[in-house]
């Protein structure tokens, strides 16, 4: 148990560490200047499709719990 | 405890952050405004001119040098903020920041239930996302400072900034409109992410604080480091505990633990699990709470 969790902080801070240089990088194409880049603006859209999935995923542990209580 | 009751309760520092706003951003910027008064600085003050991110920036992207030069005010600031939170805890964080004051405040004057609201829970993961953010940033400060990578973009401080978005949407409240061009896609994700998604859309309004600061990020490393030697913390005494985990969700740094002990590297000195609680106790010295 102690190991998986261990590796589940290592692998959250590999993603971290990794996920910052690669959206420096990804960026590049667009100068700064919004849509101007070859994803057509999409890294707006991601931030948002992103916390909603999570809520999302969120909601739906909610509900669960709420289902099994309602069950005799 | 609701809004009001925790505004009540924690006002002091509330008002501590109506006065960062008013030490550290332009129009205003009286504490550099008097900084600068002194060493007869005749530059105009902006909440730039004490940028939490550059000095570190600068270190990491070989240009130790700048520190020494026009911009030292700037670096004597941000040791100033880490030496501090060696003896304090991150306190300028907790109560002068008027980033994370704003994203707070902001966090607790919009009632969005907390259903409504992301949160981790396991304070570990936290702590491995915060620290892998800033490798990130001093990776790709160094890959920019050393010519590794093109700085097209300029350096990934001022890229995503929330300080300038801050100062931004300041100077406008106060009349002075910002240039279009400032809005480019750096500063409108930053905007989004400090105010919209990590004010609004997280538990306790501090999710840039929590991911994206690395002057927050290293000043945690300080407060824990101070904290080991017998310098100010906070303790919790698990004889007062009721196990309610009120103070987990009042936290606004995600803290607490799920054993309810401090989390050193995310706390930032700011007291609400103290005034919430009986079960938390500031502490000095090497006494651990038990006793």
């Amino acid at each position: 148990m102690r190991i998986i969790e261990r590796a589940k902080a290592w692998w959250a801070f590999a993603l971290a560490a990794s996920a910052v240089p690669t959206s420096y990088l990804i960026a590049m194409p667009c100068g700064g200047a919004c849509f101007g880049c070859p994803m057509g603006g999409s890294c707006f859209l991601a931030y948002p499709i992103l916390v909603a999935l999570a809520l999302g995923a969120k909601g739906l542990r909610f509900s669960r719990r709420l289902v099994k209580k309602i069950k005799p | 405890m609701n809004s009001i009751e925790t505004l009540i309760k924690n006002k002091w520092r509330y008002i501590s952050f109506v006065a960062g706003f008013f030490l550290f951003v332009a129009p205003f910027a009286l504490f550099t405004r008097a900084v600068y008064l002194i060493v007869g600085n005749t530059a105009e003050p902006t909440l730039h001119s004490v940028c939490y991110r550059m000095p570190i920036d600068w270190i990491f992207g070989g240009r130790f040098y700048s520190i020494f030069g026009s911009s030292w005010f700037m670096a004597a600031f941000v040791f100033g903020v880490i030496i501090s939170s060696i003896f304090l805890g991150a306190a300028f964080c907790g109560w002068l920041c008027p980033v994370g004051g704003v994203s707070e405040a902001i966090s607790r004057a919009v009632p969005i239930p907390n259903k409504f609201r992301l949160r981790i829970r396991d304070t570990k993961l936290t702590v491995s996302l915060r620290y892998g953010f800033l490798v990130g940033f001093i990776i790709v400060a160094a890959l920019v400072g050393y010519k590794l990578a093109s700085d097209q973009l300029g350096s990934i401080c001022c890229r995503y900034c929330s300080s300038a978005v801050l100062q931004n949407l300041a100077s406008a409240l106060f009349g002075n409109l910002s240039a279009i061009e400032y809005w480019q896609s750096g500063a409108i994700m930053s905007l989004l992410f400090w105010l919209v998604i990590g004010g609004l859309f997280m538990s306790g309004g501090r999710g840039w604080c929590l991911f994206f600061c690395p002057l927050g990020a290293i000043s945690g490393l300080a407060h824990k480091a101070g904290a080991k030697l017998g310098f100010y913390r906070v303790e919790h005494r698990p004889e007062a505990c009721t196990g309610c985990k009120r103070c987990q969700d009042l936290c606004p740094m995600w803290a607490i633990k799920q054993d309810h002990n401090v989390e050193r590297t995310l706390c930032v000195n700011c007291k609400e699990c103290v005034s919430a609680c009986k079960a938390y106790k500031l502490l000095r010295g090497r006494k651990i709470a038990d006793n």
